[in-house]
């Protein structure tokens, strides 16, 4: 039983917790590059900052 | 995001930008924060395909502070609403030497010559040697150095120096169009510090 409960959580960290650990940048690695549009629709790459300190901030209203 | 953005108009001449990228909600939701948060650009991630590449136990807001290096090394990252190691941090990545560009007019006739103010400012108790690189982006999007390129300099403690270069214009030239004016700072073996650029249009 308890082998089973083992092998359950497994599949689960698997399925569920490893994608998004490895989907992480990590600290002390290079931040991969992204084109974003601002407000009024122009594009923004992140590498058109290089050479600035930049703070990303994933943000919603609510 | 209040404290952020007093954070990004404290340290935005010295190099520091921030990108707050919403996810998933209207575009009106977008422009209002836009309004409310003007030192914050504002970026759309409607797709979620940035998130999905940073997310890490899937908590917003979500913070990544980058270095000013080329890689744009990761240096922190939180989840959550404390900002107060992120402004300590900050302060630390910060170039010891900041720049400060500012053109003569956005606008420049074919012929004329291109003319800039560079204000450079040593934010230590101590002499900072450096390199400093001045290059034009062409509208191709190439990198075009203006000759005399590079400069080696050294500001002692605090010291703030201002430079204004004029760069005469070949007569019919260079061609109608966007082009971006660039300095970097930096040491040798290539350590980026900060980087400052203004756009402007040539015309007839």
């Amino acid at each position: 039983m308890r082998h089973n409960a083992l092998w359950l959580f497994s599949v689960l960290f698997a399925v569920f917790l490893a994608p998004a650990a490895l989907a992480a940048v990590p600290v002390g690695s290079p931040a991969p590059d992204f084109t974003l549009n601002d407000v009024n629709g122009n594009p923004h790459s992140l590498s058109d900052f290089e050479g600035k300190v930049v703070l990303l901030n994933f943000w919603q209203s609510t | 995001m209040p404290q952020i953005d007093t954070l990004a108009a404290t340290y935005g001449d010295r190099g520091f930008v921030v990108l707050g990228i919403n996810l998933w909600e209207s575009p009106s939701t977008v422009q209002t924060y836009q309004n409310n948060y003007p030192d914050i650009l504002m970026l759309h991630d409607v797709s979620g395909s940035v998130w999905d590449v940073y997310k890490i136990g899937g908590f917003i807001p979500l913070n990544y502070l980058l270095d000013h290096d080329f890689d744009q090394t990761v240096d922190y990252r939180s989840e959550g609403y404390s900002h107060g190691t992120i402004s300590t941090r900050v302060l630390n990545l910060l170039s010891p030497v900041s720049v400060d560009l500012t053109l003569a007019s956005p606008t420049i006739q074919q012929g004329t010559s291109l003319d800039y103010t560079v204000v450079l400012e040593n934010h230590t108790a101590s002499a900072q040697s450096f390199f400093a690189v001045v290059d034009v982006k062409l509208p191709s999007g190439s990198f075009f150095p203006l000759y005399p390129s590079a400069f080696s300099l050294t500001l002692s403690a605090s010291e703030v120096k201002t430079y204004n270069p004029s760069y005469p214009l070949p007569g019919g030239g260079p061609a109608i169009g966007t082009y971006d004016l660039r300095v970097q700072l930096g040491t040798y073996p290539p350590e980026l510090w900060m980087t400052d650029s203004e756009t402007f249009e040539i015309v007839p």
